[in-house]
């Protein structure tokens, strides 16, 4: 029992935050013609991490890439498609610099799917890979500009996998991948709301200096305290499936939505007007966090999951439940 | 990151399980804040002592086992998964002891450690004074060295368990000239000493649970000082960091409760409304995020970390969970949450929660001064 990422696993993750923090600072977000990162993070190893790191780490990373509301859709290949591939033992049918869009009952919009080399299309029992053009793609537009979203009519490709099992470790991927991001989020947010209230006079002294300011991001960053390991813990979970992973997960998913939701809507409050306008940083951040509340499961598709748990299968609750007794082999 | 417990963690689970189902009194124990209440968890205290229980992580030649903190945390869910009796002597054993494994002589470890985790010594805590409560800095009751001995003059307040309690340690300004957070001292006392007078409070429930202490020439060897005289800040501060951090309340206690509200809701399934289920579901994911966060923290500290000032959301999560939780059995009782009954007693004592061990505003200040580091002022 050791409830701790390795000592690797932090310096690889300090060295993750600064290169993205170098990379796409807050100004690239206003570029929409920015030239693409992607051969920076295949360079990184950040492609196909899950080969290197057991998926419980990997989870450590996405909390960076949300931490920088990264434009290149990263977790879709890197978390999702990778693994889930690999678990099919069809990691060969991708190059290992291509790029994957995926579809999933929970992700109906996939994103910059035009522009991937392969789409993953996951129907409840029925995985497909197909090329681009062989798929019908009707945009919708997202409320995040740097989501480029289409829903996805196949058309084409070749059917990997007839079997749930597929989608299942999607979906739990998917969530896992977008709470990380979403914890990512909500420090981030928090930060900038607290470096603006340093600087903002208002009764001739810095705004963070009053109580009722301190206490809105107090109460966001408690909050985000209790969604992390919330969210580390299903991470850890990711590989084993069955009702503890789906649990675990869904917990994660709402822990991480509640806390980023939270956050943004402190930051944006203690940023006053100008939270409010384009010309703040904040809304990219908001943007994206609503984004990811609202993929791979809702809040209400994850409580209703929990709620199955506790109400119907009678999970069992209590302190002696806090983990599994039995060590699992090989995870 | 690995969160399967080892064959041994799980052979010390099935141990203390076993001990516990064949010690653990059938009957609720009348409440720790009356004197009938007081002895017989003082005597669960002994029974505890006698089957090695007392405090399990202190080393061995101070009445402990050694544990590290992942089989604390593995005792305490055994403990309160059993109903076992509420710990008399939690402000020692919880908060004192670890106090003085970091800053006592081996004279005081030796001296007060054992008694602790025997249940023959129970501590009373001295921190608040009727001027110094959130603002604790503030304390006034004064400590003159004279030789080799404290004379203490002066009023605490809030002192839980000082009504039938042995001893107390508390803050005491030691520097006369000093002020705000220099110049005090951590001294412990026996609360039988001449010149001592305690005033018991009446709770809300009516039990004499905390008192005034009233000193008035009270003399204590020097040798009851712990950690540097005058930087008795520092050591306060040690404590309040366990108390808020990681021991007074285990993730178990409210596990537990999540577990008892989930039955309850249960029983009463047809009656209840969807508005309590959620609340309940948010109740068990709670808890459940507190035991995930613990284990991280005992983690951290077992790998040489340190516990910072993050802790200060800890006692900021539990205080308003508890209160929520009872506030939902409550709800789910229906016209008898009226009556006397355990869960309007949990529903009062989780009011305390969020005032006791520095009250939630000054936690908020401390993450967001400390944490976030907002300015001051």
């Amino acid at each position: 029992m050791r409830f701790l990422f390795s000592e690797d696993l932090e310096t690889l993750r300090e060295g993750t935050r600064s290169f993205l923090e170098g990379r796409n600072p807050a100004e690239r977000l206003r570029q929409q013609d920015s030239p693409s990162l992607w051969g920076e993070l295949v360079e990184m190893g950040l492609l196909d991490i899950t080969d290197s790191l057991p998926l419980a780490e990997s989870v450590a990373l996405f909390e960076e890439v949300g931490r920088v509301a990264l434009p290149e859709p990263l977790a879709d290949t890197a978390a999702i498609a990778v693994p889930v591939l690999r678990s099919l033992d069809a990691a060969a049918k991708r190059a290992s610099t291509s790029r994957v869009a995926v579809c999933h009952p929970l992700c109906p919009f996939a994103n910059q799917a035009a522009d991937a080399d392969h789409i993953l299309y996951f129907d409840v029992d029925r995985v497909l890979l197909l090329k681009p053009e062989e798929a019908e793609l009707a945009t919708q537009e997202s409320i995040d500009p740097w989501r480029t979203l289409s829903t996805v009519r196949p058309i084409g490709g070749e059917v990997i996998a007839e079997s749930s099992g597929a989608s299942d470790f999607a979906a739990a991927l998917g969530a896992v991948a977008a709470s990380a991001e979403l914890l990512g989020l909500a420090d981030r947010m928090i930060r900038m709301a607290t470096d603006y209230a340093a600087t903002r006079e208002q009764f001739g002294k810095p705004i963070g200096t009053f109580q009722a300011v301190k206490h809105l991001l107090a109460n966001a960053q408690v909050k985000l305290e209790f969604a992390r390991p919330v969210v580390y813990r299903a991470g850890f979970a990711l590989e084993t499936p069955g009702l503890t992973r789906d649990i675990a997960v869904a917990h994660a998913k709402v822990a991480a939505t509640d806390a980023a939701i939270f956050a943004a809507e402190q930051a944006i409050q203690v940023h006053g007007g100008m939270g409010y306008t384009f010309e703040a940083d904040l809304h990219f951040f908001m943007k994206r966090t609503w984004a990811l509340a609202a993929i791979w499961g809702s809040r209400e598709h994850h409580l209703g999951v929990i709620d199955q748990g506790l109400f119907t299968q009678s999970v069992g609750t209590g302190p002696q439940n806090s983990f599994q007794h039995k060590k699992a082999n090989g995870s | 990151m690995d969160l399967h417990y080892t064959d041994a963690q799980n052979a010390f689970r099935q141990e203390v399980r076993t001990w516990l189902a064949g010690n653990v009194p059938a009957k609720r124990l009348p409440s720790f804040d009356t004197e009938e209440g007081f002895e017989a968890h003082r005597a669960w205290e002994r029974k505890l002592k006698e089957g090695n229980w007392g405090m399990v992580t202190w080393p061995k030649e101070y009445g402990g086992r050694g544990c590290d903190l992942i089989e604390w945390l593995i005792f305490e869910e055994e403990y309160f998964a059993a109903n076992a009796p509420g710990r008399v002597s939690q402000n020692g054993i919880f908060l004192l002891g670890p106090t003085l494994m970091e800053y006592g002589t081996d004279a005081q470890k030796a001296r007060y450690l054992p008694a602790m985790a025997s249940g023959d010594e129970i501590w009373a805590q001295a921190w608040s004074e009727p001027g110094a409560g959130s603002d604790m800095a503030a304390i006034r009751t004064k400590a003159v060295r004279e030789g080799d001995t404290y004379v203490i003059n002066g009023q605490k307040i809030w002192s839980s368990r000082a009504v039938f309690a042995d001893w107390c340690f508390g803050l005491f300004r030691t520097d006369p000239d000093s002020a705000r957070h220099k110049g005090l001292s951590m001294i412990l006392l026996p609360l039988n000493s001449p010149g001592v007078t305690i005033r018991p409070i009446a709770q809300l429930d009516g039990d004499p649970g905390f008192a005034e202490i009233f000193f008035d020439d009270v003399r204590v060897p020097s040798e009851n000082l712990l950690g540097p005289e005058h930087g008795g800040w520092g050591v306060a501060m040690a404590t309040a960091g366990f108390e808020r951090g990681l021991m007074l309340r285990s993730p178990a206690r409210f596990q537990r409760t999540a577990e008892k509200l989930l039955a309850l809701y249960r029983e009463n399934e047809d009656t209840a409304s969807p508005a309590t289920r959620a609340a309940v579901t948010q109740a068990w994911m709670d808890a459940q995020a507190y035991c995930y966060s613990t284990y991280m923290t005992a983690s951290k500290l077992m790998n040489g970390g340190a516990v910072g000032p993050e802790t200060s959301c800890n006692k900021v999560f539990w205080s308003e969970l508890d209160r929520a939780m009872h506030r939902a059995a409550l709800s789910l009782s229906g016209a008898a949450a009226e009556l006397d009954a355990p869960w309007l007693d949990g529903y009062m004592f989780s009011l305390a929660g969020p005032i006791y061990a520095g009250a939630n505003e000054i936690q908020r200040n401390i993450v967001a001064e400390r944490v976030l580091g907002m300015p001051r002022g």
